[in-house]
C-alpha cells in the first residue's frame, strides 16, 4: 500500500514535469513558425483594416488653393518596372456641355491625343483638320487629325491643340503643347504627387 | 514513456536560438516575393510600351519592279499626309523619285520611306492627278487619282451601317454627278453591291493587303445637291468594310472632287 502511495505521489510529480515539458515543446514548435503566423496576421489586418493609401494628383491655383485631388495607380512596365501613372479628371467641352474626362498627363507627349470619336463628341470637323500619320507598334501607320479641344481647369477654359487618332489603343492624353505654357507642373516623386500650379498672368 | 521522450527531445533539441535563426531564414526567403506581390496589388501591367524599333541595315535597290497597291486616303488637302502601300520601294529612297498629284515630292515632304510603306505630305504645288514612283529607273503608277479637295466645294461620300450585315453609300453635295466608281475594301465575302437609281457592275480583286470590290455605276439621271443614297452593300458582317477610293464624274466628264469624313468611311 505504501508502495502504491509512493507510486501515486511520484506519478503526480512526474505528470507535472511532463506537462511543462509538453507545453514547452508545443510553444517551441509554434514559435518555430512564428514568423509565418505573424505574416498571416499582418496580411489579414492589412486587407481588412488597412486600405492601401492612394497617391494623388493635385491641381492648385496660383496661391496654392486646392482645386482637385485625384487618385492614380502605379503601372508596371515590362521593360521599365514601376512607373507612376498620373491621371487627371477634368471637364472636356463637348457638343452637349462639359463632360468629366480622365486624361493621362504625359509630359513626354508633344500634343494632347485622344480617340477619333472624341472629335465627333467635341464637334471637331475632321475633314477640315490637318491629317498626319502616327507610327503604330506594328509599323503600320495610322492617321491622326490635328485640331483643338477646350477643357476647364479650375474655373477657367483653356483651348489646347489636340490630335485625334484612328488607333484603337489610344487613350486620352494631355501633352505639353498648350497646357505646359500656362501651368507649372511639378512631379514630386517623394510625395507621389504631381502639383500643377497656374502661372501668374 | 515513449511520449515523454518525444516531447523531451523536442524541448531539448529546439533551443530559442535555433527558433530565432529559423524564423530569420524564413523572413529572408519570403521578404522579396512578398514585397513584389504587395507592390503589384495596386499596379496594372503593361508590356512592350515604347520599345525601340529594330534598325534594319541599308540594302541595295530591290530586284523586282515597284508596285503601288493602294493610296490612302485617296483625297486630301495640301500638307495632309497620304500613305502609299505597295512593294519594292526599297528600304531607303536613294535616287528614287515619287510624284504626288503630278508633282515630284521633295525630300522634306517625305515622312517615311520603307520598302512597302511611304508616308508623304501632299506638296504645295500638287493638284488632282496621278501618283507614281520611279525606283532604280523602273516606274509604277497607281491606277487611281489623288483628289485635292476643298471641303466647302467638294462632294462628300458617306458609308453608313444600316444593320449588322448591311450598309449604304451616299453622296452629299454631288450635284451633276452622273457616273462613277467606288472601291471598297472588305474582309469577308461575298460583298454584294446594288443600286436602285442606276446601272452597276462590280468586280472583286485581291492584293497583298486583302480583298477589294470595285463598283462602277451609271445613274439614270444626274444627282442633285441633297444627300442621295446611291449604293447598298450586303456582306456577312465580319471584319471592316472601308471605302478605299472614289471617282465621280459629272455629265461633262469632269472628275468631281470628293472627300470622306474619317468617321463616315468605315464600318467596323
Amino acid at each position: 500500500m505504501a508502495y502504491v502511495t509512493y507510486q501515486d505521489g511520484g506519478g503526480h510529480v512526474a505528470s507535472e514535469v511532463e506537462s511543462s515539458v509538453k507545453v514547452g515543446a508545443v510553444v517551441k514548435i509554434i514559435s518555430l513558425f512564428g514568423f509565418v503566423v505573424i505574416l498571416l496576421v499582418f496580411l489579414f489586418v492589412r486587407k481588412v483594416f488597412l486600405k492601401p493609401g492612394v497617391s494623388s494628383v493635385s491641381i492648385t491655383d496660383g496661391i496654392g488653393g486646392l482645386e482637385f485631388r485625384i487618385p492614380y495607380k502605379n503601372t508596371l512596365y515590362e521593360n521599365f518596372g514601376f512607373v507612376q501613372d498620373p491621371r487627371v479628371t477634368i471637364p472636356l467641352k463637348t457638343t452637349s456641355g462639359y463632360k468629366d474626362t480622365t486624361f493621362l498627363l504625359d509630359s513626354g507627349a508633344v500634343v494632347s491625343t485622344m480617340p477619333l470619336q472624341v472629335a465627333h463628341d467635341t464637334g471637331v470637323d475632321l475633314a477640315r483638320a490637318k491629317r498626319i500619320t502616327l507610327q503604330g507598334f506594328s509599323g503600320v501607320p495610322s492617321f491622326a487629325y490635328l485640331d483643338e479641344i477646350t477643357v476647364m481647369i479650375g474655373d477657367s477654359e483653356y483651348v489646347l491643340p489636340a490630335s485625334f487618332t484612328e488607333s484603337s489603343s489610344t487613350t486620352h492624353i494631355l501633352g505639353r503643347k498648350g497646357l505646359f505654357d500656362d501651368f507649372t507642373i511639378k512631379f514630386d516623386h517623394e510625395d507621389r504627387a504631381i502639383i500643377i500650379t497656374r502661372k501668374d498672368a | 514513456m515513449q511520449h515523454n521522450n518525444v516531447y523531451e527531445r523536442i524541448h531539448n533539441a529546439l533551443s530559442w536560438k535555433r527558433i530565432i535563426a529559423f524564423n530569420a531564414i524564413l523572413f529572408l526567403v519570403t521578404v522579396i516575393p512578398l514585397s513584389v506581390r504587395l507592390a503589384q496589388e495596386d499596379t496594372e501591367n503593361r508590356s512592350s510600351a515604347a520599345e525601340i524599333p529594330v534598325v534594319i541595315p541599308p540594302a541595295a535597290y530591290p530586284t523586282t519592279a515597284p508596285e503601288i497597291e493602294r493610296v490612302t486616303e485617296w483625297f486630301g488637302k495640301k500638307g495632309d499626309t497620304v500613305v502609299i502601300l505597295g512593294k519594292s520601294f526599297g528600304n531607303y529612297q536613294w535616287e528614287s523619285t515619287l510624284y504626288i498629284g503630278n508633282v515630284e515630292v521633295n525630300e522634306s515632304n517625305i515622312v517615311r520611306w520603307s520598302n512597302n510603306i511611304l508616308e508623304v505630305q501632299i506638296p504645295e504645288q500638287a493638284r488632282t492627278g496621278k501618283v507614281w514612283i520611279v525606283v532604280n529607273n523602273r516606274q509604277a503608277t497607281w491606277e487611281g487619282s489623288l483628289l485635292l479637295t476643298d471641303v466647302s466645294r467638294s462632294a462628300q461620300i458617306i458609308l453608313a451601317r444600316t444593320s449588322d450585315t448591311s450598309g449604304t453609300v451616299s453622296i452629299r453635295n454631288g450635284a451633276g454627278i452622273v457616273r462613277g466608281m467606288i472601291e471598297i475594301a472588305h474582309v469577308s465575302e461575298p460583298l454584294v453591291i446594288s443600286s436602285n437609281i442606276g446601272k452597276i457592275t462590280s468586280s472583286l480583286s485581291v492584293d497583298s493587303l486583302g480583298k477589294k470590290t470595285k463598283a462602277e455605276f451609271v445613274l439614270d439621271q444626274p444627282m442633285g445637291s441633297a444627300t442621295s443614297q446611291i449604293l447598298t452593300i450586303e456582306y456577312p458582317g465580319i471584319g471592316v468594310v472601308e471605302i478605299l477610293r472614289a471617282e465621280l464624274y459629272d455629265n461633262a466628264g469632269r472628275l468631281v472632287p470628293v472627300y470622306a469624313d474619317p468617321l463616315g468611311a468605315k464600318m467596323n
